[in-house]
């Protein structure tokens, strides 16, 4: 019997800076960001980080589905911007969500991925009955440096995921049927301890790093469930701007009506850990019973994630702040400010 | 010539982002096709003369000479040399010169050059080397910008519209699409040259040849003999930096070499049936054709407004689509332009002109600071 996502919920940051407020700054035309497919990303306030985005997302996951923080028996939180070096997320997390303080926790990093893989270790948990049910958590202020290209993208946002086994109490969202991992060592983008900003290969991050991974995940996962594109409903893909993940689709032959739920990048940007998770959540809420997803994240170094879920109910809307907060658009200074450049 | 040079033929990789390749891969590779479609014996090469700009700072690897003569069982003796963009021209210019010097019967000349394994900065970077480092650098000039300078020039002074700019780098990618070593093998609507990103006012991404990597070999001989003879070998050099020049709408270097190169060979311009020219940036492949005398100043344009420059015009201007679509390998592009004249006198060129008997090869270093000038000619 495959574990259950039982409860979900996000955080995104209600503050914005459009992509033509950055080309303007650096007198720039807008033709990089229009390439990009990018209208404005997430930014998170300065008294917020990858914690306090991750207790939002969670917190809201936990309520939603009036899930006992006390049933929680491990949290895995990914992230490629933690607070700390060396002091967990998620422990604090235990702590701030009142779970129960026999529960493992941990964190987890692989560049975009780290989320989806929290997911996965939840599961298996879950399907070992090592625990009744688990967070799985991507979280992440993302960080580009200033005049970058990764500047349009980098955004801020996370996801979170309560994962057990479905009961008559909760009956599970949709079942996580099927799971695998593709991984090589790619250098298309890395961090270097103590920096402050990535460092990108430029063009070499998208054949043999992004489209390799992810076409190699998604065909391989499909091969071995015996589907084909056409018996997926819902397709969501890493998505580091617009252009690569409908690349992407086409070649796997996925058609933008499959995509169109969970593809969220041209008004958030990419929240990184919590990019192909935030999408999810967008298609689990609008997702009809029986209907089939496919989600394949990647992070960068590399790796893709692949899962094939299945919807055991007609989705459940999260309710927001989302509908009613107005959405704040940034200056470049302000923006600047929020992202601690300026600290 | 001194001596007859035949072309005996030659071999490329293919030009692109070629991640998986090193820059000692790709020499390998373009050497074995090489000899495999000359048919000689690799013992046959009694030297080796390699063209490459940026092995130290882009593959951490110098000294090409050696490394290339290495792939060869007896290591005959081999150099490198550089002229920025003109390495590969000067390579083959080079090896005529032994040739004639009878310092060698059989030569492998190779271009190569490997560019994508580092960020576009560094590249960018390491091509001002090609520029005057105590003029031109210090200012922040890169060379896109530099050619830009040029271009505000040119299109200020003959009122070339940007439309009609887009219509030469559309041409090349017309040409290539049936050269299966071509970087882009897709059209390009002229459209899409005059939207795409600003690189350097008034250049914009598509008036710009690539950053590619590659690498091509060409065997040279005056022992063994071939349809394909070298008719001309010029080499001409010009001031360094653009600001001390006398011109920045016309590069005296390719004047000087085109005209030596016809009085070598006691040809008249209207002799030849195809040029491959250094179609670095699409402005100086304008400067370029007036330079050769094609055309008066400010009007190459009309040559391609009338498409003249298609391989069935009047005037075939890199059928094989050139350094905008094929790539520009540093090195290797003046190597490879020898092999596509090559396939065009041998009738074996995918995108072929018809009846073509004698060819042009056309290879400028830095902004029109070296010109190295080859005219080759059919005696089957």
């Amino acid at each position: 019997m495959p574990a259950s996502i039982l409860a979900f919920g996000r955080y995104i940051p209600p503050r914005r800076i459009e992509t033509k407020t950055i080309a303007a700054h650096w007198k720039r035309g807008s033709e990089q960001a229009e390439g990009l497919g990018i209208i404005e990303k997430s930014v998170a306030s300065p008294d917020e980080d990858a914690f306090t985005l991750a207790w939002e997302a969670a917190l809201l996951a936990l309520e939603t589905g009036k899930i006992d923080p006390k049933n929680i028996g491990a949290v895995f939180v990914g992230s490629e911007s933690h607070p700390y070096a060396v002091k967990p997320t998620s422990a604090m997390l235990v702590t701030a969500l009142k779970l129960e303080n026999f529960c493992l926790a941990a964190d987890l990093e692989f560049a975009c991925k780290a989320g989806t893989e929290a997911l996965q270790i939840v599961k298996a948990m879950v399907e070992s009955r090592q625990i009744r049910a688990g967070l799985a958590i991507g979280t992440d202020t993302a960080q580009a440096k200033p005049g970058d290209a990764l500047e349009y993208s980098a955004a801020a946002g996370a996801a979170a995921f309560v994962v057990g086994m479905h009961t008559i109490k909760h009956p599970g969202i949709c079942t996580i049927d099927r799971t695998l991992s593709y991984t090589t060592d790619t250098p298309d983008f890395w961090r270097g301890t103590g920096e402050k900003y990535p460092t990108h290969a430029g063009r070499f991050t998208g054949e043999p790093a992004y489209f390799h991974h992810v076409e190699t995940a998604a065909r391989r996962i499909l091969e071995e469930a015996k589907l084909k594109p056409s018996d997926i409903d819902h397709v969501v893909l890493h998505m580091p701007n617009a252009k690569f993940p409908k690349q992407a689709a086409k070649k796997l032959g996925f058609s933008d009506k499959q995509m169109s739920l969970g593809f969220i990048v041209p008004t958030i940007g990419n929240t990184y850990s919590a990019c192909s998770p935030i999408g999810l959540t967008f298609v689990l809420e609008k997702a009809k019973k029986g209907e089939r997803i496919l989600l394949v994240s990647y992070g960068s170094g590399a790796g893709s994630d692949a899962f094939l879920l299945t919807m055991q109910q007609d989705g459940v809307p999260l309710s927001l702040d989302e509908d009613g907060t107005e959405i704040k658009h940034l200056s470049y200074a302000e923006y600047l400010q929020s992202t601690k450049v300026l600290a | 010539m001194r001596e007859t040079v035949y072309v005996l033929g030659g071999g490329q990789t293919r030009f692109g982002e070629l991640w998986e390749a090193s820059l000692a891969d790709l020499i390998r590779e373009a050497v074995d096709r090489a000899i495999e479609n000359t048919e000689i014996l690799p013992t046959d090469i009694d030297a080796v003369v390699i063209g490459n700009m940026l092995g130290g700072e882009t593959a951490g690897q110098a000294h090409l000479g050696t490394l290339v003569s290495g792939c060869l069982p007896h290591h005959p003796p081999a150099l490198r040399v550089e002229a920025a963009c003109a390495s590969g021209g000067l390579a083959v210019h080079t090896a005529c010169a032994l040739l004639e010097s009878d310092k060698a019967e059989t030569i492998l000349v190779v271009g190569a050059e490997k560019l994508t394994d580092v960020p576009g900065e560094t590249v960018t970077s390491a091509l001002m080397h090609a520029a005057d480092a105590e003029k031109d650098s210090p200012s922040g000039l890169t060379f896109p910008g530099i050619f830009a300078l040029t271009a505000t020039a040119y299109m200020h002074a003959y009122g070339i519209s940007r439309e009609n700019l887009s219509l030469v780098s559309a041409c090349s990618h017309r040409a290539a699409v049936s050269n299966p070593f071509a970087q882009f093998r897709r059209e390009l609507p002229p459209e899409a040259v005059s939207k795409s990103p600003l690189v350097a006012d008034p250049l914009r991404l598509l008036d710009c040849s690539p950053i590619s990597d590659g690498a091509a070999a060409i065997i040279l001989s005056t022992k063994r003999e071939s349809p394909v003879r070298i008719a001309a070998s010029q080499l001409a050099s010009e001031r360094l930096s653009l600001s001390d020049r006398p011109s920045l709408t016309s590069f005296g270097s390719t004047r000087s070499a085109f005209d030596r190169a016809l009085a070598e060979a006691s040809w008249q311009r209207n002799d030849i049936d195809c040029i491959e020219l250094h179609d670095c940036f699409s402005t100086a492949t304008l400067i370029h054709l007036e330079d050769l005398g094609y055309c008066e100043e400010g009007e190459a344009i009309r040559l391609y407004c009338q498409k003249d420059t298609d391989s069935n015009g009047s005037l075939p201007v890199n059928p094989s689509g050139g350094l905008k679509a094929c790539g520009h390998p540093i090195g290797a592009t003046g190597v490879k332009q020898i092999l596509d004249c090559y396939k065009q006198l041998t009738g074996q060129a995918p995108n072929q002109v018809r009846n073509a008997i004698r060819a042009l090869a056309h290879n400028v270093g830095g902004v029109g600071a070296t010109c190295v000038v080859h005219l080759l000619e059919s005696i089957a």
